[in-house]
């Protein structure tokens, strides 16, 4: 059995869980809020896990998709009792929640796991690091907190800003705002005062294109996007232009590339991601970055990879290979 | 100067007998192109421009020239010096399901029963069921009948239904909020002309058409052209209407589509599995674009839907759909008067 721990209305684990159905395997679809707003529990010793009083023979899942897993903020439990409790005590139960989500997973530690919550949300400025030693171009990178050595870098090259975290973080009234790319033209950077909050900052690269990559288990499924042919999308593709929506199309990498980012997958330790690549002016593929528990359906239906029908049939292939632990 | 041409993998040309299309999947649209152009993007696909140029004696540079520089302004290709880089997009077409959309009929001597279908087709978990009601029903039996889909497999619903003055804009948008699988609504026979509402992804018609029996299907118009990857990939292979589709008539027969005469069984008599297993049932769906006659040569043939319901020559059943005005050999719409 297939242990699938996602969230609430997360399309991608639907259209994966589909795909088992139709191959008749059978699933078991968790999201980690369960245990703040049903009634479920696990046992370290001897290992077990039951939810809503049913008892689940965990001995029967020999694979694990970790996709993604309801945020704390989402759970029934937080909406109810954010108002009643201090700041500092919804902040340690954010805590306990989040270290129970990992501690979950050890007991599917002899497992197979595509993806894993521990090593779901890497750091950028790591990866860029590591992306370097694997012989990958990369922007050049600064975190600056002054006027005075942004005004300096700027000499040097134009620049952009981006988040060192995920660029998502507000909804406010129905809206979602995120942390877009934007560049640092000199007008800007006479705006900001002389010292501010420490941000990522990054050489701007002369796109020709841009490409996002999904990677499961050494297979690559590229998508070139072609975000320079309107001004709204240059900077960022997620400022999506829906009148006339930026072209996306198959991509053939070069094998010399596939074989940096087989290594920087490795070195991170992932089996499966989403990595963004700019194809320079230049010619050069700058690596950005890659994002472990990514959306694919924008490389999917585009480039018509179907990619839950391939994830399924991989998740199908671990379940049933998979060595069955002693117990 | 970059030396390829290169389309985007996305928009794709399809040769018809006197014109052909680039059918763009992404924006759903197409451009009519002169066959010349389509052998250049398909046969000289991989030649530099100056290739090209040689394979028509140099004779048409400049008008190759300003064909490649349309498709660039019209965002349909690029120059490039890595062509290789760009491959075609893959045609396959594939499904996790069985049935992946059903249409239920009902007139007011309907007898069949939506509670005893509905749990029949979500154990099959079919994704879309269109309902569609050759008169008004009431708003009580409607919502009755939309109950009956909580806790169902299905993603959405689609319902047509005759007007009457209760169906009012917001008592719909009510319907809409209520029922998040409801997607569209279409109202029937109305007095007055067309409205289209949108509702965020979700939308509400109004037509005075009168969708008064199930021979109101089948029409054959540019209107209903869709250009999709979805759409076109699986026209490639099957059929663009019947496929994987199962149909109720208003007296509660079994067909591949309710404007068929081929009926597989009733409803209260045999199970909609059953039917769907059926090798006899799935026959059609096969039939796709490339076996139709006239269809085979037309340009349009996988943005378009087929019909095998109404058929141009009722003896032939490969034969056009009736209702195609369409003649690929003269590349002329039939009720078009020729310039």
């Amino acid at each position: 059995m297939i242990l699938i721990l996602s969230m609430h209305g997360d399309l991608s684990t639907d259209l994966v869980i589909d795909w088992l159905r139709r191959y008749n395997h059978s699933f078991l679809r968790l999201d980690l809020t369960t245990f703040l707003d049903k009634s479920a529990t696990f046992s370290l010793f001897p290992p077990a896990l039951s939810i809503d009083e049913q008892a689940i023979d965990i001995h029967e899942i020999q694979a694990v998709w970790y996709r993604r897993t309801g945020a704390f903020s989402e759970s029934q439990y937080f909406k109810k009792h954010q108002e009643s409790l201090l700041p500092q005590t919804v902040r340690q139960l954010y805590l306990e929640y989040e270290t129970l989500t990992e501690g979950f997973a050890t007991l599917f530690h002899d497992r197979y796991w595509l993806n894993h919550p521990q090593k779901a949300s890497v750091n950028k400025l790591e990866v860029l690091n590591i992306a370097q030693q694997c012989d990958l171009p990369v922007p050049k990178t600064y975190v600056v907190n002054t006027q005075s050595q942004l005004a300096t870098l700027s000499k040097n090259h134009p620049l952009i800003c981006k988040s060192i975290y995920e660029p998502d973080f507000l909804d406010v009234a129905d809206k979602s705002y995120m942390m877009y790319t934007a560049e640092l033209t000199p007008e800007v950077i006479q705006s900001f005062p002389q010292r501010f909050y420490p941000s990522l900052v990054q050489q701007k690269i002369d796109k020709a294109y841009e490409l996002r990559i999904f990677y499961l288990e050494g297979q690559f499924y590229p998508m070139a996007i072609f975000s320079q042919q309107t001004t709204q999308t240059q900077l960022d593709f997620r400022q999506y232009n829906r009148n006339n929506p930026n072209r996306n199309v198959p991509y053939h990498l070069p094998q010399k590339l596939t074989a940096k980012l087989q290594l920087l997958m490795q070195r991170l330790d992932l089996n499966c991601g989403s990595i963004d690549i700019i194809k320079g002016m230049d010619d050069q593929y700058y690596f950005l970055e890659v994002n472990p528990v990514g959306q694919f359906g924008m490389t999917s239906k585009p480039c018509n990879y179907d990619l839950y029908q391939l994830i399924a049939q991989h998740l199908i292939t671990k379940d049933s290979l998979y060595e069955k632990a002693p117990y | 100067m970059k030396n390829y041409f290169v389309l985007f993998a996305c928009c794709i040309p399809v040769k018809g007998h006197s014109r052909s299309t680039i059918c763009d999947l992404q924006r759903n649209t197409f451009e009519l192109i002169p066959n010349i152009l389509y052998e250049i993007l398909t046969e000289h696909a991989h030649q530099s421009m100056q290739e090209i140029f040689a394979v028509y004696d140099n004779q048409y540079n400049e008008e190759i020239q300003e064909y490649m520089e349309f498709l660039v302004s019209k965002e349909y290709g690029f120059y490039s010096n890595s062509p290789l880089h760009f491959p075609k997009i893959s045609l396959d077409w594939q499904t996790p399901f069985s049935i992946t959309n059903a249409l239920i009929d009902f007139d007011e001597q309907s007898t069949h029963q939506l509670s005893t279908i509905v749990p029949q087709l979500s154990a099959l978990y079919c994704p879309t069921i269109e309902l569609r009601f050759f008169y008004t029903p009431t708003l009580t039996a409607l919502t009755e009948n939309l109950e009956l889909f909580e806790d169902t497999a299905f993603r959405c619903i689609q319902l047509i239904i005759g007007y009457h003055h209760d169906f009012s804009a917001e008592r719909l948008v009510k319907l809409l909020q209520k029922y998040p699988r409801l997607q569209n609504i279409t109202v029937h026979s109305t007095p007055v002309s067309s409205i289209n509402l949108k509702i965020r992804s979700k939308g509400i018609v109004f037509t005075n058409q009168k969708i008064t029996s199930e021979a109101c299907c089948g029409n054959i118009s540019p209107y209903y052209f869709t250009a999709n990857i979805s759409t076109f990939t699986e026209a490639q292979h099957f059929n663009s209407c019947l496929n994987r589709k199962i149909g109720i008539d208003k007296r509660g027969y079994i067909k591949n589509c309710p404007s068929m005469n081929k009926n597989f069984g009733h409803i209260d008599d045999i199970p909609l599995k059953q039917v769907v297993e059926n090798v006899h049932f799935q026959k059609l769906w096969k039939v796709n674009k490339d076996q139709v006659l006239d269809c085979q040569d037309c340009e349009f043939r996988y943005i378009c839907y087929d019909c095998r319901a109404y058929v141009a020559n009722p003896n032939n059943e490969l034969s056009k759909p009736a209702k195609c005005q369409y003649n690929p050999y003269e590349a002329r719409w039939e009720d078009q008067v020729t310039t």
